[in-house]
C-alpha cells in the first residue's frame, strides 16, 4: 500500500481517537484532556501538510479496500468498496479543515472555558473533524453520504451543545431535519447512479458518464448490461445529489436551519456552520460534476443565484452579530453553489477556500466581541435583558478590541470583495465565469440567462452594505451602551488572551490575496486555480458538460476584457453599498436605540424574518403535518383499533346468539321431551292417589269403555 | 456437535423441567439457572455462527447444515398414501443471523427480567418455553414442526403478558392471542393443502422399492420418481407425503393434480388456488411481521407486557413473521411472490410511513417505539418483495438490526418505567442532567434506530432502498417511486426520535410532579449497563463490518432470490 | 197373575238402585255410608235375579242365588264393619279421604 495513504488514514483516524479519549474518558483527564484534542489535531495538520506537498499538482492517489459483499453464489458479486481518494482538491481539504479545525479548537480553550461538559465539546469537535475529513478522503457516494451523515451528526450534537437552552436543541434538531431532506434526495441520486451503473465509485462513475453514447433521448453506457438511462433520470439523478448539497450547504429553500444553528457556540458555528460543513455541499458538486446534465446544472445555478440574493437581502434585516454572519454565509455558498451551476468550477473551490478562512475569521472575531460585550453587560446596570449578540448594544469597539479590529478588516474586505484581498478574487471569477456562461448559453437568442450574473452582481451589492454595516455598528461610533471600555476587558491590560487572538490573526492573514495569487487583480494565472481546474481534477475524462465547460473557459481565455470589467463593477458596487451604509449607519450610531430602530417597516422586516421562510415551513409544512400525524394516530386507534375490537365484539355477540339458540332452540327440544315425558308420568301419577273409590271409578270407566268397545266391533 | 441444534431447543426445554422441580422459594438459584441456560444457548448459537460455512452450503443436503432428520410420525394411509412428519433440522443462511440474534437476545432478556418479583418460577419456566420454542421455529425444516413451535410461543406469551403485564393485561394478552391465532390458522389451512400436494421423493422412493434407505436415493433415484409422479405411474399408495419444507420448493415434488399443483389450474372465486394460498400464507405471517393494517395487537402487546417480554417481543416474535416469509411464503409460491410484489412492496411503503406517522403523534414513549417497529418492518416487506441481490440480503439485515435496536429501545423505557413508573414523553424535561450516561445510550439507540451510518440499521436500510430503487430495472418487481416514498420513512423516523430525544433528555431538568417528587432519577445501574451496552457495541460492529453477517448468509439469499426469480416466471 | 208387575219396570228399578249405590260408593266418604251403598248393589242384584227367576218359576235358581248373596252380604257386612271398627280405632275417623294417606307416624 502507498505510504501516503497511510498517512492519510492517520489524518482521519486521529481526531476520531479523540473523540473516543476525551467521550470516555475525558472527565478524569487534567485540563479535561483539551491538550490532547489540540495535539492530536495538530499532528493531523502537519500530516495534511506533508500529504498537500506530496500531492499536489504531483500525483494521484487511490487505494480500495473491500468492505462486504453480497452474493458469491453462482450469481455475479455485488461488491462494495470503500477507499481513499488523494488529489489537488482532497489534500487541500484536508489541510483547510485540520488547519481550520486546530485554530478553533485552541480559540475553544478560552472561549469555553469552565463549561461542565467542556471535555465533551472537544470531543465532539474530534468527531466533526473526523467525520469532515472522511468526506474529503472517500472516493465513493455511499462512503461520502456515511461521513455526509456523520457531519450533520456531529454537527447536531454542537448546535444543541448547551442542552439546558430549548432554542439551541430545537434548532439542532431543525437543523438535523433538514438536513435529511436534502439527504433523502442525495440517496435518490445515489440510488440511480447505483442502478444504472452498480457502483458507487467516483472514478468509475466518472469514466463510465463519460464513456456514455447519446441514444435518442437516452444515454447507453459500456458495462451497464445496454440499459438505457433516460435523460431526464440522468438529470433527476443530479438534482438529487444537489439536494444533499442543499441541505447540507444550506440553499434555497432548505437554508432555514443555519441561521437557527448559531445558538450553538460561536467556534461551532465558525468550523462548522461557516468554513467546512457547510462548503461540503460545494465539494460534493465538484465531485459530482461530470455527472450532471446542463439542465441540471441550469438548475444548480438558478438556486444558487436565488440563494446568494435572499441570502444577502435577509443579512441586511439583521441585528445579531452572529446572524448577519450567518445570513452572509449562506449568501457566499449560494455563490459558490451558483459558479458550479455555471461550470466555474476551479472559481467555485477557490471561493471555498477563501471563503472558509475570512468566514471563519470573522465568526470568531463576533466570538471575541460576543465575550468581551457578555463580560461587559455583567457590568451594566440596566433593568431589563441586554443580549450581548444584538449589534445595536455595541459600537465604538475599535477602541477597545484593537487588535480584533484590524483582524476584522481584511476578513471584511475580502468578504466584501475589495481588491487585494481575497473575496476578490474568487468572486470576481465566479461572476466572469457566470457572465461567461450566460454569454454561451444565451446564445439560442434567450437573454434571460443574464439573470444569473445580474442576481451575483446585485448581491455584490448587498454584501458590501450589511458588511459595512455590520463593520459601523460594532467597531465606530459611540458606544451605545456607554460601558467603561475596561469593563470589556477579562484582564485590564490586554483586550482578550493570545489564545483567542492568534486564531483570529491568522485566518485573517489568510484573507490576504497574495497568498492565493501572485497577480491579487486576477486568479486565472494562480498556482491554485491550475491545480483546481477541472483538467487536473478530472483528468481526460470531461463529464457530461465538458463541451459547455471548455466553450467557457476557452472564452474565458480568449479575452480578458470580461475579467477586467467583472473586477471594476463588481469593486463599483462594492463601493456605493459601502457608501449607502456609511450614510445611513455612521450618523446613525449617534442616534438611540428607539429612534433607530422604530422605522424598521417594509423591505427590511421582511429581511428581518427572513422573507418569512420559516413560518412558512412551520405553516405549510411541519405543523400540517404533525396535526395530521395526530389525524392517522386517532384513525389509527378509533377506526382500525377500534374495527378490530369491533370484529372482536361482534364475535363475541355472534357467539351470545349461537349459545342462545342452542340453549334455548337445541336443548330446548331435548327438554321438551323430557317435560313431556315428565308431564304424561305426571298425569298417570295422577290415577294413583291412593283413593279406593276413584280407582274404582276409573275401573268403572274402563269397564263401560271396554262394553263400549266390545259393542262397537 | 450432531446434535447442537437439538441442544438449542432443549436446554432451555429441559431448564424448564429443572425450574419446576425446585421449590418456590429458591428465586436466586431459578434465576441462575436460567442465565446458565441462556448463557449456553447463547455460546452455542454463537459456535453455530461460526462454524457455519457458507459457501460449503450448495452441497451439504440442499444447502443445509448440522441437518437433524429423523422420522417422527409415519402413518401408512393405503390409498391415502403414507403420512410423514420429521423431527427435521437444519440451519442456512437465513435462519442462521435469526438463531444467532435468538441465543443473543435470550440472555439479555433474562438479565432484564432480574427485577421480576411476582411468582419467579413460573416466569422464567414460561419465559425458557418462550424462548424454547422461538429456537425452534427458526431451526424446524419441518412445515409440521415449525406450525407446532410457532403455536408453541403463543402460549408462554399469554400468560407472560397476561400475568405480569400492566394495568390492561387481560386485555393485550387476549388480543394478542387471538390476532396471531387467527394468523395460524390461515398457515394451518395451507399447511393441510400442502400436505396433500407434495411428496418426499427420497421417501417414496424406498416406499416403492427404487431405493433401500432414503439416504440411498441418489438425485437420479429422486429424478427417477419425479418424473414418474409426473407420468402418473406411482400408484398412490406409495406416494409419501410430507410436511418437509424443502420439499415444497420443488414444482416437480407436488403431484399432478394436487390442489396445489402448479400446472393444476384450481380455481377460487376466480383465482388461482395457489396464489390464494399465498395470500393466505403471506397474511398469516404478515400478522406476526406486523404490518399494516394489521399490527394494531402490537401496540396494546408492547405496551402492556413487562420490559423483557417487550424486549423478546420486539426482538424476537416480529422476526418470525418475517422468518416464515423468506423460509416458506415467497419460495413455496415463487409465482405469488412476482404476481403480488406491487402489493407487498405497497404494504410494506404503508407500513413505514403510517407507522412512522403514528410513533410521531404518540405521547407513550413504548408506544412510539412500538409503532416504529412497524414502520421498521416495512423495509423488510418492500426489501423481500423487491427480489433483488441487495433488496432481500438489507431485510434479513434489518431484521436482526433491528432484533438488537428494538431490544435496546425497549429496555429504555424500562429504565425509565422502573424510575418513575411514567412512559410519558411529556412527564420528563432534562433527563440528560440527572442520567448523564443513560442519556449517552439512549442517543445511540436512537440514532441506531434512525439509520444513522456507522449503525446496523443503516446498512440495512440503505440496503432495502437500493434493492427497492433498482428492482424497476433489474427484477421489475417494484415501482421506483416505492423506493422514493420509503426513503422519507428515514426523514419521518429522525423526527420522532428527535423530537422524543428534545422533549425528554434536554431542556430544564424537570419531572412532573404527579410522576415523582424531585426530579432526581438515578443513573444506570450495573445491570441495565450489561444490557444496553453489549447492544450498542454489537449494532456498532455490524454497522461498521457488515460483512461479518454478510459473508454467511448472502450466498443463501442470493439462491434464494434467484430461485424465486426463476421459478416465479 | 194376570196384574203381575212387568220385568222391565222390576229390572229399571234394579238399575236405579244399582246406580245409587255406585253412587254411594263413588261419593261418599263416610265408609259406613259406603258400606250401605254397597249392600245397595248387593240388593239391585238380587233384585235382578229374582226378577229373572219369574221367567222360569219352576227352577228356582235365582231365588237361592239371592239367598246366597243374602247371606254372603251379611257375612260381609259383618266382616266391613269390623274392619270399619278397626279403621276407626286407629286413625280415629273414618272417613275416606282421611284414612287414604299414608300415616306418617
Amino acid at each position: 500500500m502507498n505510504s501516503l495513504v497511510l498517512w492519510a488514514l492517520v489524518v482521519g483516524v486521529l481526531p476520531l481517537f479523540t473523540f473516543f479519549i476525551l467521550f470516555l474518558g475525558g472527565k478524569k483527564l487534567p485540563r479535561r484532556g483539551d491538550w490532547l484534542a489540540i495535539t492530536f489535531t495538530g499532528i493531523s495538520f502537519l500530516i495534511s501538510l506533508f500529504l498537500f506537498l506530496h500531492i499536489w499538482q504531483k500525483e494521484v492517489v487511490h487505494v480500495r479496500f473491500p468492505w462486504f459483499e453480497l452474493g458469491g453464489a453462482g450469481n455475479q458479486l455485488v461488491a462494495f468498496t470503500s477507499g481513499i481518494y488523494l488529489d489537488n482538491l482532497s489534500v487541500l481539504m484536508l489541510v483547510i479543515v485540520t488547519f481550520i479545525s486546530l485554530l478553533v479548537q485552541v480559540f475553544s480553550v478560552i472561549y469555553m472555558h469552565g463549561d461542565w461538559r467542556y471535555h465533551h465539546y472537544f470531543a465532539y469537535l474530534g468527531l466533526f473533524t473526523f467525520s469532515m475529513l472522511g468526506i474529503v478522503l472517500s472516493d465513493n457516494l455511499l462512503l461520502l453520504f456515511i461521513f455526509w451523515e456523520l457531519v450533520g451528526f456531529s454537527s447536531y450534537l454542537l448546535i444543541g451543545f448547551w442542552l439546558e437552552k430549548d432554542s439551541a436543541t430545537n434548532a439542532s434538531k431543525k437543523a438535523f431535519l433538514f438536513n435529511r431532506v436534502g439527504d433523502i434526495g442525495f440517496l435518490f441520486g445515489i440510488f440511480v447512479l447505483y442502478t444504472f451503473f452498480g457502483t458507487f465509485d467516483l472514478q468509475i462513475l466518472k469514466d463510465l458518464v463519460s464513456g456514455a453514447i447519446a441514444q435518442n433521448n437516452g444515454f447507453i453506457f459500456p458495462n451497464a448490461d445496454g440499459q438505457t438511462l433516460s435523460y431526464t433520470l440522468l438529470t433527476l439523478a443530479g438534482l438529487g445529489i444537489f439536494c444533499g448539497c442543499v441541505g447540507k450547504s444550506a440553499q434555497f429553500p432548505l437554508q432555514v436551519w443555519l441561521p437557527d444553528a448559531m445558538e450553538g457556540p460561536t467556534p461551532v458555528s465558525s468550523l462548522i456552520h461557516a468554513a467546512t460543513m457547510v462548503a461540503a455541499g460545494v465539494y460534493l458538486l465538484s465531485r459530482c460534476f461530470p455527472f450532471f446534465t446542463e439542465d441540471a446544472l441550469l438548475v444548480i445555478a438558478i438556486i444558487g443565484a436565488v440563494t446568494a440574493l435572499l441570502g444577502a437581502i435577509a443579512a441586511c434585516g439583521q441585528n445579531d452579530i452572529k446572524k448577519i454572519l450567518a445570513f452572509s454565509t449562506i449568501s457566499q455558498l449560494g455563490y459558490m453553489v451558483m459558479g458550479m451551476g455555471v461550470g466555474a468550477h476551479d472559481a467555485s473551490l477557490l471561493h471555498l477556500v477563501t471563503h472558509a478562512f475570512f468566514k471563519a475569521s470573522l465568526f470568531l472575531n463576533a466570538g471575541i466581541v460576543i465575550h468581551a460585550v457578555h463580560h461587559a453587560v455583567a457590568h451594566y446596570e440596566a433593568d431589563e435583558f441586554v443580549d450581548a449578540q444584538d449589534i445595536r448594544n455595541m459600537g465604538g469597539l475599535r477602541k477597545v478590541l484593537p487588535l480584533t479590529f484590524y483582524a476584522y478588516i481584511p476578513a471584511t474586505a475580502a468578504l466584501i470583495g475589495l481588491p487585494l484581498f481575497s473575496g476578490f478574487l474568487s468572486k470576481d471569477a465566479i461572476l466572469s465565469g457566470a457572465w461567461a456562461w450566460a454569454g454561451y448559453k444565451s446564445m439560442g437568442g434567450n437573454s434571460l440567462y443574464y439573470l444569473i450574473p445580474v442576481g451575483g452582481f446585485s448581491a455584490v451589492l448587498l454584501t458590501a452594505y450589511y458588511m459595512a454595516r455590520h463593520c459601523f455598528y460594532i467597531f465606530f461610533g459611540k458606544n451605545r451602551l456607554e460601558i467603561k471600555p475596561a469593563d470589556y476587558r477579562h484582564t485590564p491590560t490586554k483586550e482578550a488572551s493570545w489564545l483567542l487572538l492568534v486564531p483570529v490573526l491568522l485566518l485573517a492573514l489568510f484573507s490576504i490575496a497574495f497568498f492565493f495569487s501572485p497577480n491579487p487583480f486576477d486568479a486565472g494565472s494562480s498556482w491554485f486555480f491550475q491545480g483546481l481546474s477541472l483538467k487536473q481534477l478530472l483528468g481526460s475524462t470531461t463529464g457530461l458538460t465538458g463541451n459547455m465547460v471548455n466553450h467557457i473557459t476557452e472564452y474565458l481565455h480568449a479575452s480578458s476584457f470580461i475579467h477586467v470589467l467583472t473586477g471594476i463593477i463588481s469593486v463599483g458596487l462594492a463601493l456605493v453599498g459601502i457608501f449607502i451604509a456609511w450614510r445611513n449607519y455612521q450618523k446613525a450610531s449617534l442616534k438611540t436605540n428607539e429612534e433607530l430602530f422604530a422605522g424598521q417597516t417594509g423591505v427590511l422586516k421582511v429581511a428581518h424574518q427572513h422573507f418569512y421562510l420559516n413560518n412558512f415551513f412551520e405553516n405549510i409544512f411541519i405543523r400540517p403535518f404533525l396535526s395530521f400525524s395526530q389525524e392517522v394516530a386517532i384513525f389509527d386507534k378509533d377506526i382500525i383499533d377500534r374495527s378490530v375490537n369491533a370484529f372482536g365484539k361482534m364475535m363475541v355477540i355472534l357467539a351470545k346468539v349461537i349459545g342462545w339458540i342452542d340453549r334455548k332452540l337445541v336443548d330446548g327440544l331435548v327438554n321438551f321431551i323430557a317435560w313431556l315425558a315428565g308431564l304424561i308420568g305426571k298425569s298417570g301419577r295422577l290415577m294413583q292417589n291412593g283413593k279406593i273409590q276413584s280407582y274404582y271409578i276409573f275401573s268403572l270407566f274402563g269397564l263401560i269403555l271396554l262394553i263400549l268397545y266390545i259393542l262397537a266391533f | 456437535m450432531d446434535y447442537i441444534l437439538s441442544s438449542l431447543i432443549f436446554i432451555p426445554l429441559l431448564t424448564v423441567l429443572l425450574i419446576l422441580l425446585l421449590p418456590k422459594q429458591m428465586e436466586g438459584a431459578i434465576k441462575s439457572v436460567s442465565l446458565v441456560a441462556t448463557i449456553l444457548q447463547m455460546v452455542l448459537s454463537c459456535w453455530l455462527f461460526f462454524n457455519f460455512n457458507p459457501t460449503a452450503s450448495a452441497t451439504t443436503d440442499q444447502g443445509y447444515q448440522f441437518v437433524e432428520k429423523l422420522n417422527w410420525i409415519s402413518l401408512n394411509l393405503q390409498s391415502l398414501g403414507h403420512l410423514q412428519i420429521q423431527y427435521f433440522l437444519g440451519v442456512d443462511g437465513i435462519s442462521l443471523s435469526m438463531v444467532l440474534l435468538t441465543g443473543l437476545m435470550g440472555v439479555i432478556g433474562v438479565v432484564s427480567s432480574w427485577t421480576i418479583k411476582k411468582n419467579v418460577k413460573a416466569y422464567f419456566a414460561l419465559y425458557l418455553l418462550l424462548v424454547a420454542s422461538v429456537m425452534g421455529c427458526f431451526l424446524a425444516l419441518d412445515l409440521f414442526l415449525f406450525y407446532l413451535f410457532f403455536e408453541f410461543m403463543l402460549l408462554p406469551m399469554y400468560f407472560l403478558i397476561g400475568i405480569w403485564g400492566g394495568p390492561r393485561r387481560e386485555y393485550a394478552a387476549i388480543k394478542f392471542f387471538i390476532y396471531t391465532l387467527i394468523g395460524s390458522l390461515l398457515i394451518l389451512i395451507v399447511m393441510i393443502g400442502l400436505y396433500t400436494s407434495v411428496i418426499d421423493p427420497a421417501a417414496t422412493a424406498v416406499n416403492a422399492g427404487l431405493a433401500t434407505n432414503a439416504s440411498g436415493a441418489t438425485p437420479a433415484i429422486v429424478n427417477q420418481v419425479q418424473s414418474a409422479l409426473v407420468s402418473g405411474t406411482l400408484a398412490s399408495d406409495k406416494l409419501v407425503h410430507t410436511f418437509s419444507i424443502p420439499d415444497m420448493y420443488q414444482a416437480k415434488n407436488f403431484i399432478p393434480g394436487s390442489i396445489l399443483h402448479a400446472f393444476s389450474n384450481i380455481q377460487l372465486w376466480g383465482y388461482p388456488v395457489r396464489l390464494l394460498a399465498f395470500l393466505l400464507l403471506f397474511i398469516g405471517f404478515a400478522i406476526k411481521l406486523p404490518v399494516v393494517p394489521v399490527h394494531t395487537w402490537l401496540p396494546d402487546a408492547h405496551v402492556e407486557a413487562p420490559t423483557p417480554i417487550s424486549v423478546l417481543l420486539a426482538s424476537l416474535l416480529l422476526k418470525v413473521g418475517g422468518y416464515g416469509l423468506f423460509r416458506i411464503v415467497f419460495p413455496v409460491f415463487p409465482e405469488g411472490a412476482a404476481y403480488y410484489a406491487h402489493l407487498i412492496g405497497g404494504i410494506g411503503v404503508l407500513s413505514i410511513i403510517y407507522g412512522a406517522m403514528c410513533a410521531l403523534a404518540m405521547s407513550d414513549l413504548k408506544k412510539l417505539i412500538a409503532y416504529s417497529s412497524v414502520s421498521h418492518m416495512g423495509f423488510v416487506l418492500i426489501g423481500l418483495a423487491s427480489l433483488t441481490v441487495e433488496g432481500a440480503n438489507g431485510s434479513m439485515y434489518q431484521m436482526f438490526s433491528h432484533g438488537l435496536i428494538s431490544g435496546m429501545l425497549f429496555i429504555i423505557t424500562g429504565v425509565i418505567y422502573d424510575r418513575s413508573g411514567s412512559r410519558m414523553i411529556q412527564h420528563f424535561r432534562g433527563l440528560a442532567f440527572t442520567m448523564p450516561a443513560f442519556t449517552v445510550l439512549v442517543v445511540i439507540a436512537f440514532f441506531a434506530s434512525l439509520g444513522l451510518p456507522g449503525f446496523s440499521g443503516f446498512i440495512a436500510e440503505l440496503l432495502v432502498l437500493l434493492g427497492t430503487f433498482a428492482s424497476a430495472t433489474v427484477s421489475g418487481m417494484l415501482p421506483r417511486w416505492m423506493a422514493i416514498v420509503a426513503t422519507s420513512g428515514l426523514l419521518l423516523g429522525a423526527a420522532y426520535y428527535l423530537w422524543a430525544l428534545q422533549r425528554m433528555f434536554f431542556g430544564k431538568i424537570w419531572v412532573h410532579p404527579e410522576v415523582q417528587e424531585t426530579p432526581n432519577m438515578p443513573d444506570l445501574t450495573r445491570r441495565e449497563y450489561l444490557m444496553l451496552v453489549p447492544l450498542a457495541v454489537l449494532t456498532l460492529v455490524f454497522g461498521l463490518f457488515p460483512s461479518l453477517l454478510l459473508d454467511k448468509i448472502s450466498p443463501a439469499i442470493n439462491q434464494l432470490v434467484q430461485f424465486i426469480l426463476v421459478a416465479g416466471k | 197373575m194376570t196384574n203381575t208387575i212387568p220385568l222391565t219396570l222390576v229390572l229399571l228399578l234394579g238399575a236405579v238402585l244399582f246406580c245409587l249405590g255406585i253412587l254411594a260408593v263413588i261419593t261418599k266418604r263416610h265408609a259406613i255410608v259406603v258400606l250401605m251403598g254397597v249392600e245397595l248393589i248387593f240388593n239391585a242384584a238380587n233384585l235382578n235375579l229374582v226378577a229373572f227367576n219369574r221367567q222360569q218359576p219352576h227352577l228356582l235358581e235365582g231365588q237361592i242365588f239371592s239367598l246366597f248373596v243374602m247371606v254372603i252380604a251379611a257375612a260381609e257386612a259383618a266382616i266391613a264393619l269390623a274392619i270399619v271398627l278397626k279403621v276407626y280405632q286407629y286413625f280415629q275417623t273414618v272417613n275416606l279421604d282421611q284414612i287414604n294417606h299414608e300415616d306418617e307416624n
